[in-house]
């Protein structure tokens, strides 16, 4: 397998037990440098010295929640190229569109298939790559 | 036609009032007949017209206690529709003309009593007065109670429907005094006994009229009973609907936050399954093994269980598109073949080279027939058959097993929700959520298409659906909105 684009990935959820196993998960693939982050401003910190290829996004959280830290790195040009990928419990109906107005390139709805995870990233690497590092259509 | 004329004659000079009485007489002879009274002051006649009817008035305008027009005046104030014939002297010439300008019907002069004039005028007093017997003929017949109600509060007058509204009989009712407030321009609502013993709601409503040429009330009452239990009857619908959106939020909302739960133990048992935090034993394995496959269920659930919910709430956006239904079948068919490879039921694919245009969405017509080969994989012995062919208007999907059918008391109700069959024993491990049929009719709906089951003649089931065809010279189907499942 050819290395991914995306080495670096942010996971920022307050449901701790679940950042654990799926950072677990990310690690054990060997294609990842994981961060984790337990809400949105603790996100943002983490976000701005790590740097990020891709972050994965919980959207309901305390204090800065999942939708204004995707907004808060696109303003900030050093995480403005951050592939986001938003995972939700909550299915409703304008959160296709407004993921898209946010720039968000990905939804994961919980509970999701770990390989849908991984797909989900690899697609962000291939994307990243046919677009030169640029940002996909 | 012997209907008698109620004369009231004011007049002070009693000779006169004689002469008079002989002329009336005279004039009203036939089949018109009368019945005089005699009032010999303004006050007295007064008095009369307030205590009774009259169809007309003969009036002396020089009376003790009233002189000239102002007399005429005053029996119009009393009873402003009432015929009025003045009589007058030959030394008061322009006072006849004068009192019809006031009103009065007509006018004679004493000295020279006109016989023909006189029976006119009582002849039109009665003819007003049969008009006014053909109104309360009409008003009788009303299905609305009517009741008229003088200055004194005193029943002048009932029709059948009111007399039967307020449960009295004509002679208990009318003369009597009206015991319900009456308050003009505005509706009330009047509880009345119902003749069998339940209550019976009525809308009142007052207007004032005159009444034979006296001030008095219309009171129109509407049985409003039948109107009132349709009212609640829809008020308990409503607040069976508002009940319904509660339990469904409710259940959606609680369905939502399971899933935050579940993605943890799904990911730590993932985790565990796929030796990320060490190794295992067998029997370790085993369990973790049982514990995947029941959150696996328990996503599905959950997954049906909103899709179900968002359909049924019509939350569900439709993005129908003109597409080629044998590729889409194939493609979802394909998938089907891959995932049950190794399992020992055959796939059996029956389409025809091509098939005209359809316009549905493709995503929810995959699941539909996701959830048929889903169903029909469980029940099959050892063959699942799909077919695909179009008629005139429709495109048919069918999905057959060799599976033990569906039992006839369960054919009407398979498509409700959490209506499951048994399975046959010895089945796998998998079970339903109950719920795929019930998604795919609600898909099957909002898609414009038809889903059913039926038992295969020799044996197994057979559930058929069918897509509407691209409509030959329809309107561009709408452009697609992007939404979640384009998204995920």
């Amino acid at each position: 397998m050819p290395a991914p684009s995306i080495k670096k990935v942010l996971i920022v959820d307050d449901e701790r037990d679940l950042v654990g196993p799926l950072a677990l998960r990310l690690k054990a693939s060997g294609l990842y440098e994981v961060a984790v982050a337990y809400d949105g401003m603790d996100g943002l910190a983490r976000a701005e010295q790590f740097r990020p290829d891709a972050a994965l996004i919980d959207l309901a959280m305390p204090g800065l929640d999942g939708w204004h830290l995707c907004r808060r790195l696109r303003e900030d040009p050093r995480t403005r190229r951050t592939k986001v990928i938003v995972m939700t419990a909550w299915l409703s109906p304008d959160l296709g569109r407004r993921a898209l107005a946010e720039g968000v390139s990905q939804l994961l709805l919980k509970p999701f298939e770990e390989a849908d995870l991984l797909k989900a990233l690899e697609d962000e690497s291939a994307a990243v790559k046919a677009c030169g590092g640029g940002r996909a259509p | 036609m012997s209907q008698r004329a109620r004369v009231l004659l004011i007049e002070d000079d009693p000779d006169c009032a004689l002469l008079m009485s002989t002329f009336i007489n005279e004039a009203c002879g036939g089949a018109l007949t009368y019945v005089l009274e005699i009032a010999e002051s303004l006050s007295a006649g007064l008095a009369l017209l307030a205590r009774q009817e009259y169809d007309v008035v003969l009036l002396d305008l020089m009376l003790p206690d009233s002189q000239g027009l102002d007399t005429l005046v005053q029996v119009r104030a009393r009873a402003p529709s009432l015929p009025v014939v003045v009589l007058t002297n030959l030394a008061q010439d322009d006072a006849g003309l004068q009192a019809i300008a006031q009103g009065a019907q007509d006018f004679l002069t004493k000295d020279k009593l006109d016989a023909g004039r006189l029976r006119h005028a009582i002849a039109f007093a009665l003819a007003r007065d049969r008009m006014f017997h053909q109104m309360e003929k009409l008003v009788d017949g009303s299905p609305d109670g009517m009741v008229i109600v003088d200055r004194g509060r005193t029943v002048r007058y009932a029709n059948a429907a009111a007399l039967s509204l307020f449960g009295r009989a004509r002679e208990e009712f009318v003369g009597r005094p009206f015991e319900f407030p009456l308050t003009p321009d505005q509706a009330v609502e009047l509880k009345l006994p119902g003749s069998s013993g339940e209550e019976r709601a009525a809308e009142m409503r007052v207007a004032d009229i005159e009444w034979k040429g006296y001030p008095a009330c219309v009171a129109t009452i509407r049985d409003v009973s039948e109107l009132k239990k349709l009212e609640k009857a829809r008020a308990e619908v409503a607040e069976r609907r508002h009940t319904d959106q509660l339990k469904d939020q409710l259940l959606s909302t609680v369905a939502h936050e399971l899933r935050t739960p579940l993605s943890v133990v799904k990911a730590v048992v993932g985790t565990l399954r796929d030796r990320l935090a060490g190794p295992l034993t067998g029997e370790q394995d085993e369990m973790i093994g049982i514990a995947d496959r029941h959150i696996s269920r328990l996503t599905r659930l959950l997954t049906n269980f909103l899709d179900l919910t968002r359909l049924e709430s019509r939350r569900s956006r439709v993005s129908p598109q003109d597409l080629d239904p044998l590729a889409l079948v194939q493609e979802v068919c394909e998938g089907v073949r891959m995932a049950n490879r190794g399992r020992p039921i055959a796939l059996h694919f029956e389409f025809p080279d091509a098939l005209p245009s359809v316009r549905v969405d493709a995503d929810m017509i995959a699941q539909v027939l996701g959830n048929l080969l889903d169903n029909a994989l469980r029940f099959a012995r050892t063959r699942v058959s799909v077919r695909a062919a179009a008629s005139e208007k429709t495109v048919e999907i069918s999905v057959a097993d060799d599976g033990p059918g569906i039992p006839a008391d369960k054919l009407a109700d398979l498509f409700d929700k959490f209506v499951q069959l048994d399975r046959p024993k010895g089945g796998e491990g998998y079970k339903g959520t109950g719920l795929g049929l019930a998604i795919s009719r609600e898909i099957m709906t909002l898609n414009g298409g038809r889903v059913w089951a039926e038992n295969a003649p020799v044996r197994g089931a057979c559930f058929r659906f069918t897509l509407p065809l691209t409509p030959a010279s329809g309107a561009a189907p709408p452009e697609e909105e992007p939404s979640a499942r384009a998204l995920d």
